[in-house]
């Protein structure tokens, strides 16, 4: 068994494989299909009926139960959602582990799974990984500005 | 993007003729006929979790008594609470004397309306109810510097002139205060994007008309929903909401030729309709969820003082053989009778409530009277809302809220009587209640903040069964069993290597710590018995596959081989070796056997 606990390893040493298969471009069909389907009832289906705060329902859960040190911020006056990683539970885990490399963009792996969704919803994903060797990164999810033309006079 | 839902109707509410008439004072008040139907008109909202009933009447006013009676009425009739009924009056000036009940002796006719009116509301209200669509909201926001202006004129000397009475214009160095340029729009579209509904807010008495001819009509208003249905279709429910209109009319002071007329009313309604198609047309599509907030509350009354009561008793006698009739304004005489009324009333306080709506950048907040402007600018203010509608008597009529300096200043506003009769401190009591119940309420739903330490919770996400569950689903799919079998090998040699290494020193209590640790972290029972040569690990489920399908995962074929490859890949090189005696594919019940390979068992 690979426990819920050795997850992380398990999924870094994935990444390895995916692109020792087939390069960059073979793991990121992966993330495409993970994307689709992992988040399909989760991300996707909480921010397609609730908006922003479905962002607010699902990573209050997620970030709670990985035991991460975030911050979290749902503004729905700003129309923004945003999250200070302020450690990473997954990439910390990766840092933390001496014996074992994590796979060398492993923090890809967000953007790859997150901003399709979020995007697709007609959100605006934005994230600054600057500092994610660090196991730190700050993602943004905001309403763009949909203006209203009028055309639909009777 | 957050789900809406909408639903919306309109009623006729229109008295009968010879009802009496609100808004002026005359010897016969009673209505000639009918210009235009009154309406109550009607929008429900819903996220699903909240719903929000608004009703705007075309009525002068609603006391809270009323207000309360119809809202537990369509409570009781319908799935919506209460203290979610949003209600306003308009304050058409051409409209039955709802609101302030100046005359005496009209009680009886005015009962019988308004129960009449409730029952149509209450019916209107419970169908529209029935039928709900999915909308969008639009929030949209425009400047209009030519439809209103502030009517407390100052005079060179300092004094203060109502901009209805007589001056010399001339005379006139400017006015008291300012208006509220804000136009600001709820536009609420069907899924076909054709207008649903229309949510108007601009501040200006409708005291076009004040009641000319002696005929019912809304006011400006009606020519604005002409306008917007000629526009947008028939479909098109359009809610009226006045802002702080306590000192604003339509009166411009260096026009004396302006018209009291139903064409100086269509004037005015048509140009704002003009505005608020435009300002539609640069609406903003609000997303989230709707926030709400209904808190009651209590303004003191002013006390009548003595100078007051004196000053009554004197008018009464003065002028006990003078007719009450008045065009704008209110004649001596009907002051003093207000004021005799008032002072047998028993109440100290007047009861209302506020209330508050916000979605997205948008926000409503509503005032029991005719406030002020300057109170309504300082509210948008202290909004942290980018559109934020001051919708003035709702839930109830307390009158006038002056500014406190108005009071020395004098005017029609600030007269005690029924039409004011708040302390001179209401408006800015209001304005802290306001802030403080409804704005700082509201932006609390609006805007969460969750701050967490790593050692606030434990670290248990069953959803990386699911995640991992796919990874392995993926490269079987694409690549085949041998991938699976050789990416499960290079996890096993990278991620055990250090327990690997202790079982190549013969650690067989390393496996035991750490099965116990794992299964502990899973919490999930298992039985594991060692000795020095062997571990047993018997379990009825395996806590991934059984989170896998609970969440209704469709299990990888060969997931056994996260036990199977996995442990045998942390024997490789020791002098034990891994047995899978038995596997339930489909639940993980099995019993895996660690052995020292050279002890005979």
């Amino acid at each position: 068994m690979i426990s819920c606990t050795e997850f992380i390893p398990a999924y870094s040493e994935g990444f390895k494989f995916f692109e020792l298969l087939g390069g960059r471009k073979e793991l990121e069909k992966f993330w495409g299909y993970l994307s689709d389907l992992y988040l399909k009832d989760t991300l996707s289906k909480l921010v397609a009926e609730e908006g922003l705060e479905g962002c607010n329902t699902y990573w209050s859960q997620s970030l709670n139960e990985e035991a991460a040190d975030f911050k979290m911020v749902l503004d729905e006056i700003k129309g923004e959602f945003r999250i200070d990683m302020l450690k990473c539970p997954s990439k910390g885990m990766l840092n933390e582990l001496k014996h074992i490399d994590p796979y060398h963009s492993y923090c890809d792996h967000c953007t790859a799974l997150y901003r399709p969704i979020i995007e697709q919803k007609g959100y605006k994903y934005d994230e600054d990984l600057s500092n994610c060797d660090e196991a730190k990164c700050i993602i943004t999810i905001s309403i763009k500005k949909r203006i209203f033309n009028n055309k639909n006079e009777k | 993007m957050k789900k809406l839902k909408a639903a919306k109707g309109r009623v006729v509410i229109t008295p009968p003729e010879r009802s009496t008439m609100a808004g002026n004072i005359r010897l016969d008040n009673k209505s000639r006929g009918i210009h235009d139907d009154l309406y109550c008109n009607i929008l429900i909202l819903t996220d699903n979790n909240t719903k929000i009933c608004l009703l705007g009447f075309d009525l002068i006013g609603l006391e809270y008594t009323t207000c309360e009676d119809i809202k537990n009425r369509i409570a009781k009739a319908t799935d919506i609470s209460a203290a979610n009924i949003v209600m306003w009056a308009t304050h058409t000036h051409s409209g039955p004397d709802t609101g302030m009940r100046m005359y005496q002796g009209t009680g009886d006719s005015i009962d019988a309306y308004l129960e009449d009116m409730s029952v149509k509301v209450i019916a209107a209200t419970s169908k529209v109810n029935e039928k709900y669509e999915e909308v969008i909201l639009k929030a949209g926001k425009s400047h209009v510097t030519d439809l209103s202006f502030n009517r407390r004129l100052v005079k060179k000397d300092g004094s203060v002139v109502m901009n209805f009475e007589e001056f010399n214009v001339n005379d006139i160095t400017g006015t008291t205060g300012p208006i509220d340029k804000e136009l600001i729009t709820l536009s609420v579209w069907d899924k076909n994007d054709k207008l649903f509904a229309l949510l108007v807010n601009f501040t200006l008495h409708p005291a076009i008309l004040v009641g000319y001819k002696w005929l019912i009509s809304r006011d400006f208003i009606n020519y604005l929903d002409e306008y917007v249905i000629d526009k947008y279709g028939t479909q098109v429910v359009t809610l009226f909401a006045n802002g702080a209109e306590g000192n604003i009319n339509h009166l411009n002071f260096q026009d004396p030729a302006q018209l009291r007329s139903f064409e100086e009313a269509e004037r005015i309604g048509k140009k704002l309709g003009a505005y608020v198609s435009d300002t539609i047309s640069d609406s903003s599509v609000l997303d989230g969820k709707i926030r709400f907030i209904s808190e009651k509350v209590t303004i003191p009354l002013r006390k009548i003082t003595e100078e007051e009561k004196q000053w009554t008793n004197m008018v009464l006698e003065r002028d006990k053989d003078l007719d009450e009739d008045m065009l704008d304004g209110i004649p001596d005489k009907t002051y003093a009778k207000m004021i005799k009324g008032m002072l047998v009333r028993k109440d100290k306080k007047f009861e209302t409530v506020l209330q508050g709506m916000a979605i997205h950048n948008f926000a409503f907040v509503t005032f029991p009277g005719e406030v002020y402007v300057e109170f309504g600018l300082k509210v948008k203010e202290l909004s942290p809302y980018k559109s934020t509608m001051i919708i003035g008597m709702a839930n109830s009529q307390s009158g006038y809220i002056p500014k406190k300096e108005a009071f020395s200043q004098g005017g029609y506003e600030v007269r005690t009587a029924w039409t004011s009769q708040l302390v001179h401190e209401a408006g800015d009591i209001l304005v802290n209640l306001v802030k403080n119940k409804v704005l700082d309420n509201l932006s609390g739903q609006s805007v969460k903040v969750i701050e967490r330490k790593a050692s606030d919770n434990k670290y248990l996400h069953k959803d990386f069964h699911i995640a991992l569950n796919l990874l392995l689903t993926y490269l079987y799919e694409h690549f085949g069993k041998d991938a699976l079998v050789d990416y499960l090998k290079q996890y096993s040699q990278a991620y055990h290597k250090p327990l690997n290494q202790k079982l190549i020193s013969g650690d067989i209590e390393a496996l035991v710590i750490y099965f116990k640790d794992i299964y502990e972290k899973e919490e999930w029972p298992v039985n594991i018995s060692s000795d020095e040569n062997s571990i047993e690990i018997t379990q009825d489920a395996c806590p991934a596959i059984t989170h896998i399908v609970q969440k209704g995962g469709k299990l990888c074929p060969y997931y056994r081989e996260t036990y199977n490859t996995v442990y045998k890949t942390i024997c490789e090189n020791t002098s034990f070796e891994y047995v899978l005696e038995y596997f339930n594919d489909e639940t993980g019940a099995c019993k895996q056997i660690f052995n020292r390979k050279d002890v005979k068992q």
